[in-house]
C-alpha cells in the first residue's frame, strides 16, 4: 500500500466541497441537517446547514496545485477533509479523508439512517474512509478468475 | 448490417461484492449503475486530468462493468453478484465516497455508451491498468491517457490506440427507464409527449424538492416556466445548468422520479398492508406463499429503498429465490445467521427495521394521495369505490388532456368508462386494453398526482411564475 503520510502542506490551489443529505437514494432531501467540516488535523473549518434540497452551500478549501496530478509521483495531489453530519432521529454520519482537488468540486452524498428504538445518535458513528484514490499500482486484472471474453 | 437477435440494455442497478470473490463475509450492495460508475471514475483516476483522458477512462470503466454483467462472469460461477471492488480482479468502488462534479457530469453523459469490437453489440473486455509499474498488453494505461489527451487526441482515438479496431455504441437503451432518451435535446419551443413527460415528472419531484418551481400547465409545450424548472432540477442534481433536457438530464429526471414514485407507492400500499395482521404467525421459507409472504416482501422492498445492502424484489406473494436472497442479505446486515428462513427473530428484526425507517420520514414529506392498487384488475362490468376513484381521476386528467372523454362518476365500469380508459392508454403510450391492471392503475394515479402537484403549493414553494406577470 502507498505510504499514507505523503500529503503536502503546499496548498497553492483551491477546491470546493458540497454536502448533499437525503434518504432513499435521493427521493427525500433532508433540510437543516448540521454539517461540520474539519481539516486533516481535526481543526474546525466551518459549520453548515442543508437547504430544502438537502444541500449545503459550496465551500472553498485549500488543495495542492493540479499540476501535481498530471504525472505519477509520491506526493498526493489532493488534500483531505473530514465531514460530520447530524440530524435528530438519525445516526451521526462521519466521513474521513474526503479528497479535494484544485479546481474541482467534491460532492459528498450522505444517506442518513434512522435510529433504532432507544438508540443514540452517537451509538453508531459510521466511518467512511476512502482509502483508495487514483491509479493503483497493484491492479492486475490478468490474474483474475476469468477474462470475460464472450462468444457474441 | 444484419439485425442482431440480442438487444443489450444498460442495467438499472449493479450488485457489487465488497471484497474478493471468494470472501463470503463481504457484503453485496445494490447500486444504481450510474452511481456505481461515478464512484469508480472518482476512485480510479484524478479528476484534474484533461477532459478527454477522463472520458476515455470512463468509456473503459463502463464497458468493463457491462462486460462482467453481459458475460455473467461471476453469476455463472454461482456467485450472487455482478462484480467485486477488489482491484486485483475488478474496479475500485468505495462505498460512501465523495464524487467529483466534473466526473459526475461526464458519467451522466456516457453511462449508456460503450466499446465493442466492430459489428458486435457485446461490451469489450476493456482491461486497463495504471500504466506505471503494472502493464497490461492490449489494455488501456490510465496514466498514458494523460499525455495523449494533452496532445489533442479525442477519447475515441485514445481508446483505439490501446484496444485497436473498435466501435462505440451510443445511447444504448436503459432498463426500467421507460421511454428512451428521444435522441434530440428538448428545449424552449419543443413540443410533444416527451415534453409532457418531463413536465409531469418534474411536478411530481417538486413535491419532495420544493425549490423546483411548479409547471402549472404541463401541456407538452416547452416554455420558459418549464425551462426554469429544468434549470433548478439541474442545479440540485449536479448537471450542467442550461435549461435543456439532453440525455444526461433526461435520465436523471427519470431516475429521481422513479425513486420518488416507488417510495410513494410503498407509502400508499401501507394502507392495505396495515389491514393485514402483521404479527409473526409462522416460519416462512422458500416455496411458501400467501399474505404473510406479501407482507414480508413489502417490508423488504421498503427497507431496500433506504439500504442498498438489501436488494429490492418483485412482490409476487411467493417466497422465491430472490426473496430468500434478500432475507439472507438482511440477516447478514443485522448479524443474524444467514439461513434465508424467516423465523420469529428475523421477522421481528425486519419489522423493526421497516417501522424505524417509516417513522423517521420527515414530517413535511408528503407521499401524495393514498391510492393503492386494489389488487384485482378492474374490467367492464365491475363496480365499487375503486371504479369511482378511477372515474374521478380520469375526469380530472381529462381537463388537461382533452382527448380523454369525461364520464359520470357512478362507480360502475360501463362502456363510457372503458372508452375513457382506452383514450388514457392511447394518450400515455400504454397497451390499449380498456381494463385497469396494476400498470394502468399506477399510471393514472401518478398522472393525477402530478397534475395535482402542479396546483399544490407548500409553504416556501416556488410557485413557478413571478407575481408581476398577472397570471
Amino acid at each position: 500500500m502507498p505510504d499514507k503520510s505523503n500529503y503536502t502542506d503546499e496548498l497553492s490551489g483551491v477546491g470546493r466541497l458540497i454536502v448533499q443529505v437525503f434518504l432513499a437514494n435521493g427521493a427525500v432531501p433532508i433540510q437543516n441537517a448540521t454539517v461540520s467540516i474539519t481539516d486533516r488535523n481535526k481543526n474546525l473549518i466551518t459549520n453548515l446547514s442543508t437547504d430544502n434540497s438537502g444541500r449545503t452551500p459550496s465551500v472553498d478549501l485549500p488543495a495542492p496545485s493540479a499540476r501535481l496530478s498530471l504525472q505519477p509521483g509520491d506526493v498526493k495531489p489532493y488534500s483531505t477533509y473530514n465531514i460530520k453530519v447530524e440530524y435528530p432521529g438519525y445516526y451521526t454520519e462521519e466521513f474521513l479523508n474526503v479528497p479535494v482537488f484544485d479546481g474541482i468540486e467534491s460532492i459528498q452524498p450522505v444517506s442518513m439512517e434512522a435510529l433504532s428504538e432507544n438508540a443514540l445518535a452517537t451509538d453508531k458513528i459510521i466511518d467512511e474512509r476512502p482509502a483508495v484514490q487514483g491509479p493503483f499500482e497493484d491492479k492486475n486484472q490478468l490474474e483474475n478468475i476469468g477474462e470475460g471474453e464472450q462468444n457474441a | 448490417m444484419p439485425e442482431s437477435p440480442i438487444v443489450f440494455t444498460i442495467p438499472e442497478n449493479i450488485v457489487v461484492h465488497l471484497g474478493a470473490p471468494t470472501d463470503t463475509t463481504a457484503q453485496n450492495v445494490t447500486v444504481p449503475f450510474v452511481q456505481y460508475i461515478k464512484n469508480v471514475a472518482s476512485s480510479e483516476i484524478y479528476p484534474t486530468w484533461p477532459e478527454n483522458a477522463i472520458r476515455a477512462n470512463v468509456y473503459a470503466q463502463v464497458t468493463y462493468a457491462l462486460n462482467r454483467i453481459f458475460t455473467e462472469q461471476y453469476r455463472s460461477k454461482g456467485y450472487n453478484f455482478d462484480i467485486t471492488n477488489d482491484t486485483r480482479f475488478d474496479q475500485a468502488y468505495v462505498q460512501g465516497r465523495d464524487i467529483f462534479e466534473n466526473v459526475s457530469r461526464i458519467v451522466d453523459e456516457l453511462f449508456n455508451d460503450y466499446i465493442t469490437k466492430p459489428d458486435s453489440i457485446a461490451p469489450l473486455f476493456a482491461r486497463y491498468c495504471s500504466g506505471t509499474t503494472s502493464s497490461c498488453p492490449g489494455g488501456l494505461s490510465q496514466w498514458g491517457t494523460v499525455p495523449l489527451a494533452e496532445e489533442g487526441y479525442t477519447p475515441y482515438r485514445i481508446l483505439s490506440s490501446y484496444y485497436g479496431d473498435i466501435s462505440l455504441v451510443e445511447n444504448a437503451p436503459v432498463d426500467d427507464a421507460g421511454e428512451s432518451y428521444p435522441g434530440t435535446p428538448l428545449r424552449i419551443g419543443s413540443t410533444g409527449d416527451d415534453v409532457k413527460r418531463v413536465q409531469l415528472s418534474l411536478n411530481r419531484i417538486s413535491n419532495n424538492y420544493p425549490a423546483i418551481p411548479k409547471i402549472p400547465y404541463p401541456d407538452g409545450i416547452f416554455d420558459v416556466i418549464t425551462e426554469n424548472a429544468v434549470k433548478k432540477f439541474q442545479e440540485i442534481f449536479n448537471l450542467t445548468v442550461d435549461g435543456v433536457v439532453g440525455k444526461a438530464t433526461w435520465y436523471k429526471i427519470i431516475f429521481i422520479f422513479n425513486g420518488v414514485r416507488r417510495l410513494a407507492e410503498l407509502d400508499a400500499e401501507k394502507v392495505s398492508i396495515s389491514a393485514l395482521n402483521q404479527q409473526f404467525k409462522r416460519q416462512l421459507s422458500l416455496g411458501d406463499s400467501g399474505n404473510e409472504v406479501r407482507i414480508l416482501q413489502y417490508y423488504i422492498n421498503f427497507i431496500a429503498e433506504f439500504n442498498d445492502v438489501i436488494p429490492s424484489i418483485t412482490p409476487t406473494a411467493e417466497y422465491d429465490e430472490a426473496t430468500q436472497n434478500a432475507v439472507r442479505a438482511f440477516q447478514q446486515s443485522v448479524g443474524l445467521a444467514q439461513t434465508g428462513v424467516v423465523d420469529e427473530t428475523t421477522w421481528n428484526a425486519i419489522y423493526s427495521s421497516y417501522i424505524t425507517k417509516y417513522n423517521a420520514l420527515p414530517e413535511d414529506y408528503r407521499a401524495g394521495d393514498s391510492a393503492p392498487y386494489p389488487g384485482d384488475i378492474l374490467f367492464l362490468g365491475d363496480s365499487g369505490a375503486d371504479v369511482s376513484l378511477i372515474q374521478e381521476y380520469l375526469n380530472f386528467i381529462a381537463q388537461t388532456y382533452t382527448e380523454i372523454p369525461t364520464v359520470s362518476v357512478t362507480g360502475n365500469f360501463d362502456e363510457a368508462t372503458q372508452q375513457a380508459v382506452l383514450a388514457y392508454e392511447r394518450e400515455f403510450g400504454l397497451p390499449e386494453r380498456g381494463y385497469v391492471n396494476l400498470l394502468v392503475w399506477n399510471s393514472i394515479v401518478s398522472t393525477y398526482q402530478s397534475l395535482r402537484a402542479g396546483e399544490q403549493k407548500s409553504f416556501g414553494q416556488n410557485p413557478g411564475y413571478t407575481l408581476t406577470e398577472g397570471r
